[in-house]
């Protein structure tokens, strides 16, 4: 009976606690969560009364071949971006676990992209990816590989490869870091065994460095996933999107309709039409850590 | 040590997260200080009445350096706190849109006569034809500042773009300055040499940033005779001169007489391409002027101003410009009609136009007499006769009213051409689809 009230104190007290922060959780995010759901129902222009359209700007939506253009093109750049840099990520992070000589310049060269602000990064690749005065061109030029610029920027098929070349470079250093993290914490008597055994390095990676450090690489990927599905910044700054969306993602497509056309309603369908996927992810990923802790 | 180590980390940590919270535009907050004791502009309450004032991030320092002054000589003159940001151009709408959503828009701005007029339908400009009333303005000044017969703008400067020539390249050919379309499509063959990185004319396409490639097109079309609209807004794209105008301007991208990136160019792109010295003919404003004097001396001296090309029909300008506007929910509208109605002393002005070296034209009439403007050294002089040539705003020839205005940010007819030259469809099928969606835009079967 004593165990029972304690249990009981214990779990109201944890309510008691957790009532403060899970307050200011729903004002801060759900109550403008809730609201931005239901302006994507209506005919919202900043400035105006939003009237309620029901299923309008979804349909509009969904019937806009640029939207799903926009939507393949997510896809294309998350999962391309992600690939990218989770095998560059584990090659890097193998190479900069081994002992070598100046492996702390090389960590801390590494770290580089990941500290940068986003804008920096993207203007000086916009710089660099230019046809005119680009040191991309000017240098495949210089070395006689290419006669004439390449468009990076304003090729349909080579800008968002553009894009996720830089979105690769910048995001490179968390998995690298992430996955060094992981690596470090692997017994190397498994590794001696392995030797004694006959196994051979590629053995070793796929039966002992991989599953150790899978946990590590579910976690980064799913992050990495939710980030790079939602990035604007540096396609915006580099190819607006463009040319007629080639590049364009939904985060893009989104700031599109509400910031250069004034459909709040639009832009907000456009946005919440991605929110299932993302839920998805961040419900996989409460269960990763969940499960792991 | 350890705990003194982490207290700073924390710190500093805590100040970084609070940096990054802030606005990225520059914001001076001045308060002036009561010389005379008085409390004239104090409320009721005690603190004293603020002016919010946002302007556009100009490229030539010396305009926004000028403003500042001028506003804080206001706060101080009418004793009231005065606020003025800087916001570059490409974010201004998008800080905007913010601003009236949250109820809390600044008392004016200055922008481009598009952007205020975007918020024209949604009723949050102050009527202020006192004002045009009361102030001797250019009619070119006056065409940019109406919307549906009313003045819900004050003209602040005409931005009249030409043509930036390289002249030294055009000499070496023997060429003469091209006055069309037609020669300067001619010229650009002869000198084009991609090769060794240098294309014959640097013309925008982008569709995300800025309004260069907009009204760069627009301009043509009406050079060659085309419209958008009728004067009762109904739709006449899909014409012959049209498809000719698309059909001429695509040839300087199937032809690569301008460089392929120039399709995602935001409106530094130009400017960017023309003083890294790898295209040889560009139009804007004269923004790139003030750049070529203060950092590419040389290139200056190589460089001609040249008027605006034009078409079968002549040339025939677009006008476009900077516009104050004054929000009917601000807290501080009053000083805001008084700033406004105070900024136009001829000495002030005079000084702000020469200091931005041509870069605007004068909105007052009899201030093109004036030294600046006769000096046979200023380059941008020779533009000034291009406020003769302008021939409407936006929407011409339809009525000005925010259609024309978000068919203008909607970059529809940019989007047109770039289908041509990008996707390689089909001139007419383009025009259709530019039928199409203008029909939608302004509600017309």
């Amino acid at each position: 009976m004593h165990a029972e009230t304690t249990r009981k104190y214990d779990r109201a007290l944890g309510y008691a606690l957790i009532l403060p922060v899970a307050f200011v959780i729903f004002v801060v995010i759900g109550v403008p969560f809730v609201n931005a759901v239901y302006l994507s129902f209506t005919n919202k222009v900043v400035g105006m009364d939003p009237k309620f359209v029901g299923l309008d700007n979804y349909i509009h939506i969904f019937t806009d071949k640029e939207y799903w253009k926009v939507l393949k093109n997510t896809f294309i750049y998350t999962v391309s971006s992600v690939g990218f840099k989770l095998v560059i990520g584990i090659i890097l992070a193998v190479v900069v676990n081994e002992p070598f000589f100046g492996r702390g310049f090389v960590r801390m060269a590494l770290l580089i992209p990941w500290a940068l602000s986003g804008m920096v990064v993207s203007i000086t690749w916009r710089w660099m990816y230019d046809d005119t005065y680009g040191i991309i061109n000017s240098l495949l030029m210089r070395w006689n590989l290419i006669d004439l610029p390449i468009p990076w920027t304003s090729g349909m098929s080579i800008a968002l490869i553009s894009v996720i070349i830089v979105n690769v470079w910048k995001g490179l250093p968390f998995f690298i870091f992430s996955l060094l993290g992981g690596l470090q914490t692997i017994d190397q008597q498994m590794y001696e065994a392995a030797t004694i055994d006959g196994a051979g390095w590629l053995r070793q990676f796929f039966y002992i460095t991989v599953p150790s450090i899978m946990p590590i690489i579910s976690i980064t990927v799913l992050l990495s996933t939710i980030w790079t599905f939602n990035n604007f910044e540096s396609i915006w700054l580099i190819t607006g999107g463009g040319p007629l969306h080639a590049s364009a993602v939904v985060s893009t497509y989104t700031y599109e309709i509400a910031f250069q056309q004034n459909k709040m309603g639009q832009a907000l369908a456009a946005a919440g039409s991605v929110i299932p996927i993302l839920i998805l992810m961040i419900v996989i990923y409460s269960r990763k850590v969940g499960t792991d802790q | 040590m350890k705990k003194t180590v982490s207290i700073i980390a924390a710190l500093s940590m805590g100040l970084a997260a609070a940096l990054s919270g802030c606005s990225t535009a520059n914001e001076t907050k001045t308060g002036s200080s009561s010389t005379d004791g008085k409390s004239g502009a104090q409320t009721a309450s005690g603190p004293k009445e603020k002016f919010v004032f946002w302007d556009k991030g100009e490229y030539v320092q010396d305009y926004n350096n000028m403003m500042k002054e001028r506003v804080e000589k206001f706060g101080k003159d009418n004793n009231i706190d005065v606020e003025y940001v800087v916001i570059a151009q490409n974010d201004l709408q998008s800080k905007l849109l913010a601003a009236i959503e949250a109820k809390n828009p600044p008392d004016l701005i200055v922008a481009n006569d598009p952007v205020a007029k975007q918020f024209v339908a949604s009723d949050q400009l102050v009527d202020v034809s006192d004002i045009i009333n009361k102030i001797d303005f250019n009619n070119g000044a006056k065409s940019i500042s109406v919307t549906e017969n009313k003045y819900l703008m004050v003209p602040h400067s005409l931005q009249l773009g030409g043509g930036f020539l390289r002249k030294d390249v055009w000499d070496k050919h023997n060429l003469p300055v091209p006055k069309t379309w037609q020669e300067l499509y001619e010229q650009a063959k002869i000198v084009n040499d991609p090769k060794n990185g240098f294309y014959a004319t640097g013309l925008p396409l982008g569709q995300s940033g800025g309004g260069d490639a907009e009204g760069m097109i627009r301009n043509a079309l009406l050079s060659f005779g085309a419209s958008i609209v009728d004067k009762n807004n109904n739709i006449t794209v899909n014409s012959k001169e049209t498809l000719e105008t698309f059909k001429f301007l695509a040839k300087f991208w199937q032809e690569g007489l301008t460089p392929p990136s120039s399709v995602t160019w935001d409106d530094n792109g130009n400017n960017n391409a023309y003083l890294a010295g790898t295209v040889g003919f560009v139009i804007n404003s004269a923004s790139i002027y003030d750049s070529l004097k203060k950092d590419k001396p040389e290139l200056e001296k190589a460089t001609a101003m040249v008027p605006m090309i034009g078409g079968p029909q002549g040339t025939r300008l677009i006008g476009s410009g900077n516009v104050f506007a004054i929000f009917k929910n601000a807290k501080g509208t009053k000083w805001a009609k008084k700033f406004v109605t105070e900024f136009y002393d001829k000495d002030f002005y005079n000084k702000l136009i020469e200091k931005v070296g041509g870069k605007y034209q004068p909105v007052l009439n009899g201030l093109s007499d004036t030294p600046f403007w006769k000096d046979p050294n200023n380059k941008p002089a020779g533009w000034l006769a291009m406020t003769q040539n302008v021939v409407g705003s936006t929407n011409f020839p339809g009525p000005e009213d925010d259609l024309g205005s978000k068919a203008y940010s909607m970059k529809l007819v940019t989007k047109a051409l770039a289908r041509i030259v990008i996707e390689k469809m089909d001139p007419q099928k383009s025009i259709d689809q530019l039928e199409q969606e203008l029909k939608q835009l302004y509600g017309k079967k």
